[in-house]
């Protein structure tokens, strides 16, 4: 029975390892699910994020490790025992079943009344917006369609967490942002537990109160999505989660609690401690960037450099400046802000060191996605 | 005969596509035609094989049914082909879901092993079966054909069934155990009824096997069990009177009519549960 009545599951995992012959997939994870709250493991493929969210599910057994909910032991229950709602990226519809059919299953196996079954399955048909669906066959529906079938499905039974498994990863990207939408309202009208599982980072940010940040079998930070963006704790959630500029250099010495980094092209300042000589990197978001049109106050962090890239992106405009050769920094600007400028024009980029972050220049063996990461 | 490479009939001539057509055409006249011959034979009004027959009758299939040997020799095949039916796709299809799961080194030897009994000549297999029958009392007993017949076909019923869950999407399993069924419940509710072609097939395939069987079970027979088959191939080397072309034109049509059953179970989507 849950504590203090909370629709939501409060869920506990220590130490848990998952280890496959020459290969450790999910190495000495703790962490706290919080009653209520939706939380996404996010990582590149092979990360760990779906092998832990198994052990979750019951479908991969720990090498070690604990996994309570609520207090009670899960991993001593087998996964139709432990009563958790999975949504699976495939949809994971019975084909040989209608969605009345579907919806129903888990219910019949909960003995529940022909009467009650029918009610209920219709209520949850209406809750993912598909009334009327119900003779329908898997098949002849859109996969958008199928997911929401299979959501209702994982929910009918009213478990108290909902594991849901790169659900949206097969869909276009416009029907992923419309069931993004339903996914949201779904947890904010249930309040029961959600983990979510994706390598979109920007599904995470948009979906979740909390995140972990997957990689090579560890979590390398969970926090909110701001906290991530703005406070990195490793290179790799830097470079992972949105676009950042990533300068790596030789720590030069501490002052006024800022730390002077040598880097390609200059040198430049960031809030923390590091002893000189070690090897660091400078992560600066680029909104954070903004031009210089004259020099401005001293103290900034500044790179100068021909302009090699213009980008207008609708609401914002790109820019790359290559500061130094084969070395370039990404600023991002609202678009109208920036004064006239071309591809090959000498400017100078400025920020404020206090929008840099310091971090251990620990290079990542797992290749964040192509796209994101930025050279520095 | 030249091995011509057809990629794309369409697109060939319509002179070579229609040279290929004869040729196939030949190749099902030279299979068919000898066995067909025992359907005229059938309905001859004499007491010899000649061919084609001077008078006509239906007294070799009244025969069949006056003569005591021949009903209880059908009623013995149709009862051990049934059994052994339902007891190799039983196995046949465990054996199948086993094969398909297991990662160990060594799965390909296992998956050749089960289909051994398929590739060993049969004689041989009906000589091994013998000599070991022998010392458990087996021989000329029901139970002891149906035990060499069931080894016989449930290499049919792997093969069946492991073509269809090739196909056979596992997470489906995984979801049926998050909604609250147990193992058992999930393979009775949700694999079965997908990979039902292919248990079904087997189950057709399996029946015939043992239907047909003539080599091992020359070996086991006896006063208290004696096949369709034996009977009719003592009947030809003994008596040689026609009754077995009209048992043999009553197996070709029976088997046919099987073997569309089967074409038509394969065909068929899986159909919604009861």
């Amino acid at each position: 029975m849950p504590p203090e009545n909370l629709p939501g599951a409060a869920l506990t995992l220590r130490g848990l390892r998952k280890t496959y012959p020459g290969q450790t997939a999910v190495d000495e994870v703790d962490l706290d699910v919080r009653s209520g709250e939706f939380l996404t493991f996010l990582g590149p493929s092979g990360s760990g994020k779906t092998t832990t969210l198994n052990m979750v599910a019951g479908f991969v057994a720990p090498t070690a490790g604990s996994i309570t909910m609520d207090g009670q032991d899960l991993l001593a229950l087998p996964p139709h025992r432990r009563g958790i709602g999975m949504v699976f990226q495939n949809y994971a519809l019975f084909p040989h079943m209608t969605v009345f059919e579907n919806i129903a299953f888990p219910l019949k196996q909960r003995k529940y009344s022909r009467d009650r079954i029918r009610t209920e399955v219709a209520s949850a048909l209406e809750q993912v917006s598909l009334g009327g669906f119900g003779d329908r066959l898997p098949k002849q529906l859109s996969g958008g369609q199928q997911q929401r079938v299979a959501v209702a499905r994982a929910l009918v039974f009213q478990p108290r967490l909902l594991l849901m498994d790169e659900p949206l990863g097969a869909l276009d990207k416009n029907l992923r942002e419309s069931l993004q939408a339903e996914i949201r309202r779904l947890h904010r009208e249930l309040g029961i537990t959600f983990l979510y599982v994706t390598h979109d980072q920007e599904e995470a940010i948009a979906l979740s109160d909390r995140v972990a940040v997957f990689d090579r079998g560890r979590i390398q930070q969970i926090g909110t999505p701001d906290e991530l963006y703005d406070r990195p704790a490793t290179r790799f959630v830097a470079s992972f989660l949105g676009e950042a500029n990533i300068a790596s250099g030789e720590a030069e010495g501490e002052r006024d609690g800022t730390v002077a980094v040598k880097v390609d092209g200059g040198v430049l300042r960031a809030p923390g401690s590091a002893a000189a000589g070690a090897s660091v990197c400078v992560v600066t978001r680029p909104e954070r960037i903004r031009l210089e049109q004259r020099r401005g106050a001293a103290g900034l962090n500044r790179v100068s450099g021909p302009i090699v890239d213009l980008a207008y992106l609708g609401s914002s405009v790109r820019l790359r400046v290559e500061h130094a050769p084969g070395h370039s920094t990404v600023m991002r600007a609202p678009a109208g802000t920036l004064p006239p400028c071309a591809v090959g024009d000498t400017v100078t980029l400025a920020w404020d060191p206090r929008d840099s972050v310091l971090l251990p220049d620990s290079p990542s063996s797992t290749t964040p996605h192509p796209t994101k990461g930025m050279p520095s | 005969m030249s091995a011509t490479r057809v990629r794309d009939p369409e697109r060939n001539s319509g002179a070579v596509w229609r040279v290929l057509q004869v040729i196939s055409g030949i190749g099902a006249l030279w299979l068919l035609v000898p066995m067909l011959i025992v359907i005229p034979m059938s309905f001859t009004g004499s007491r010899s094989y000649r061919f084609p027959p001077e008078s006509w009758s239906f007294r070799w299939y009244e025969n069949i049914v006056t003569d005591d040997r021949w009903l209880s020799a059908l009623g013995t095949s149709l009862l051990i082909a049934v059994i052994v039916a339902v007891v190799a796709t039983t196995l046949g299809t465990a054996a199948a879901l086993g094969l398909s799961r297991i990662r160990i080194r060594g799965a390909q030897v296992l998956n050749g092993l089960f289909l051994s009994p398929m590739i060993l000549p049969v004689v041989i297999i009906g000589v091994a079966v013998y000599l070991v029958f022998l010392n458990f009392r087996l021989v000329n007993s029901p139970g002891g054909m149906v035990l060499a017949h069931t080894v016989l076909a449930t290499p049919y019923v792997v093969v069946a069934v492991a073509a269809s869950l090739r196909g056979f999407d596992t997470t489906l399993e995984r979801a049926g155990a998050s909604l609250g069924a147990a193992p058992l419940r999930v393979f009775l509710s949700v694999t079965l009824p997908i990979i039902r072609p292919g248990v079904l097939a087997g189950a057709l395939f399996a029946f015939i096997a043992s239907f047909d069987e003539l080599v091992v079970s020359i070996f086991l027979v006896g006063p208290s069990v004696r096949t369709l088959p034996v009977q009719m191939f003592t009947s030809v080397a003994q008596e040689s009177d026609p009754t077995v072309a009209a048992v043999s034109t009553i197996l070709m049509v029976s088997t046919a009519i099987i073997l569309l059953l089967v074409v038509l179970a394969q065909r068929s989507e899986p159909r919604r549960a009861p």
